[in-house]
């Protein structure tokens, strides 16, 4: 008598090929409910929010101040490459003045908004999850519920609130610096002089463009410390469950920055 | 007094709890002993509502502990201190720091009366003043596990709970904490559950002991039920004392 075989199936093989993206489908929606739950919760319990003001100030200087060397940097070379390139890009019939008018408008409207969002996803967000992670697997948020703290209120709002408060005020800064930045390489490589580029800015600036790509920061402040606190409350494991979950928050958040990006110009502008 | 009836829990596809049974009484401490990785730490988090069981009855006080709110939940974690394995200090805040933010955030106290509080909970736990401004990185395994009870005690909890307190330490410090979990019973008057799987330290501590063995209790009773037991799985723990 022979025994039942073993081997999958055509059938087993084909279940198992569509059940793969199913369990993907379902685990991506299961971490969506639980993080609207958590945006809930905090949004619920906001009232909350004062008596951790303390908290809230250290967050600014930890996801702000502590931010401005980098957003600095990378803005000033944003808007160097933009007016070199822009320069590099157009006939010598045009006049030079567009230059500093096509900094202008992608400066402020994208580039600044997406590339500050982009370092800070991997600065911020990355420091985020790894400080709770750790915190979750040394029983550090156990500790905080048995001590009776809301961990959420503790931890997450004044995050997110110092996000929200500070993207804005980094995206400025690096909208001026960059604007800067863009004057200088447009003067030192592409040869067009500072009047020129600056009649340029004058002619296309709207406030409204500002206002957008403060809206727009906003929105990434929110997105990044949001997914980052979330990621860091699942950790499981030790060491290498913190290092998966940085990873995920990095990924996470870059991919949200670009989509929630095209989302934005699609409704406002 | 606490209670727990008939709790079962599963985490996946493993079954941790299979319809265990405690009391523990007033002003006693009973100890938890069993191997490690078995359960008993989410025994411990089960009483505080950290997490919830699957099925059962979790009585503290005449209240039952699943069925309360969030908010009735934190209050009723104002009668408990938990003392963490790894002591779970907060890394980012000193000493003494990691003492007072309960009650900076639960009392009505002035500055000068929790920095009283706090010099007389590092008093209690042998420390001396001037750990307070020590960050916990820079204290020894030992040293973090009194930070942590005095953290605890901090707000004078009616229930003490202790998460295997003499894990990782070496003997000499081990027995030091053993004699402080007797102190917080004697000085504070606390009924305390200690989880361990170190018998030594339990014969130390515990007034009651509960073996817990493939998710239940297979034996609860005193130092003398527990060393004339005829039990095979509970000979196990008391030989492994004799061989210590």
């Amino acid at each position: 008598m022979t025994e039942p075989s073993n081997a999958p199936t055509l059938l087993s093989r084909t279940a198992e090929l569509f059940s793969q993206p199913g369990r993907v489908i379902l685990t991506f929606f299961e971490h969506l409910g639980r993080y609207m739950g958590t945006i809930g919760w905090m949004l619920y319990n906001f009232r909350n929010a004062k008596e951790y003001s303390g908290n809230i100030l250290q967050q600014m200087v930890m996801i702000g101040n502590n931010s401005i060397p980098i957003v600095l940097f990378v803005s000033t070379f944003v808007g160097m490459v933009t007016a070199v390139q822009s320069s590099y890009q157009l006939y010598e019939w045009i006049p030079r003045t567009v230059v500093g008018a096509l900094v202008t408008k992608s400066v402020l409207l994208e580039l600044t908004p997406l590339l500050t969002a982009l370092v800070l996803a991997g600065k911020v967000g990355a420091t985020i999850t790894a400080e709770l992670g750790t915190m979750r697997v040394t029983e550090q948020i156990d500790a905080l519920e048995a001590l009776a703290f809301d961990p959420v209120s503790f931890l997450i709002t004044p995050r997110v609130l110092a996000g929200i408060f500070m993207f804005p005020i980094l995206v400025i800064f690096g909208d001026l610096v960059a604007l800067l930045g863009g004057m200088f390489g447009a003067a030192t490589i592409a040869g067009i002089p500072v009047e020129a580029f600056i009649d340029g800015m004058k002619d296309s600036f709207e406030s409204r463009d500002a206002f957008f790509g403060i809206i727009k920061a906003t929105v990434f402040g929110f997105i990044i410390t949001s997914v980052s606190c979330y990621q860091g409350f699942q950790v499981q494991g030790g060491s290498e469950g913190v290092g998966k979950a940085t990873m995920n928050t990095v990924v996470l958040t870059c991919l949200s920055v670009v989509v929630m990006d095209f989302i934005l110009a699609s409704v406002l502008l | 007094m606490i209670q727990l009836t008939n709790i079962w829990k599963k985490f996946g596809e493993k079954q941790v709890h299979n319809g265990l049974n405690l009391e523990v009484r007033d002003h006693e401490t009973m100890v938890i002993i069993g191997r490690s990785g078995g359960g008993k730490s989410v025994l411990l988090k089960m009483i505080i509502g950290l997490i919830k069981p699957d099925s059962g009855s979790i009585i503290v006080d005449g209240k039952e502990v699943t069925a309360l709110t969030y908010r009735q939940l934190q209050r009723l974690r104002f009668k408990f201190g938990f003392l963490f394995q790894g002591a779970a200090l907060f890394d980012s805040m000193t000493v003494g720091q990691n003492i007072e933010l309960a009650l900076r955030r639960h009392s009505d106290f002035k500055d000068a009366d929790i920095a009283e509080r706090v010099s007389y909970a590092l008093e209690l736990v042998k420390l001396e003043k001037s750990v307070e401004y020590l960050m916990p990185s820079s204290i020894s395994g030992g040293m973090k596990k009194r930070v942590g009870l005095a953290r605890a005690i901090a707000l004078t909890p009616k229930y003490m709970l202790y998460d295997e307190p003499t894990t990782g330490l070496d003997v000499e410090t081990a027995d030091g904490i053993n004699l402080l979990i007797n102190e917080m019973k004697t000085t504070l008057g606390v009924t305390s559950v200690v989880v361990t799987h170190d018998i030594h330290s339990a014969f130390v501590v515990g007034d009651r002991f509960a073996i817990f063995e493939n998710g239940q209790f297979i034996m609860t009773g005193t130092k003398d039920d527990i060393r004339n037991s005829q039990n095979p799985e509970v000979r196990k723990y008391i030989e492994s004392d004799i061989q210590t």
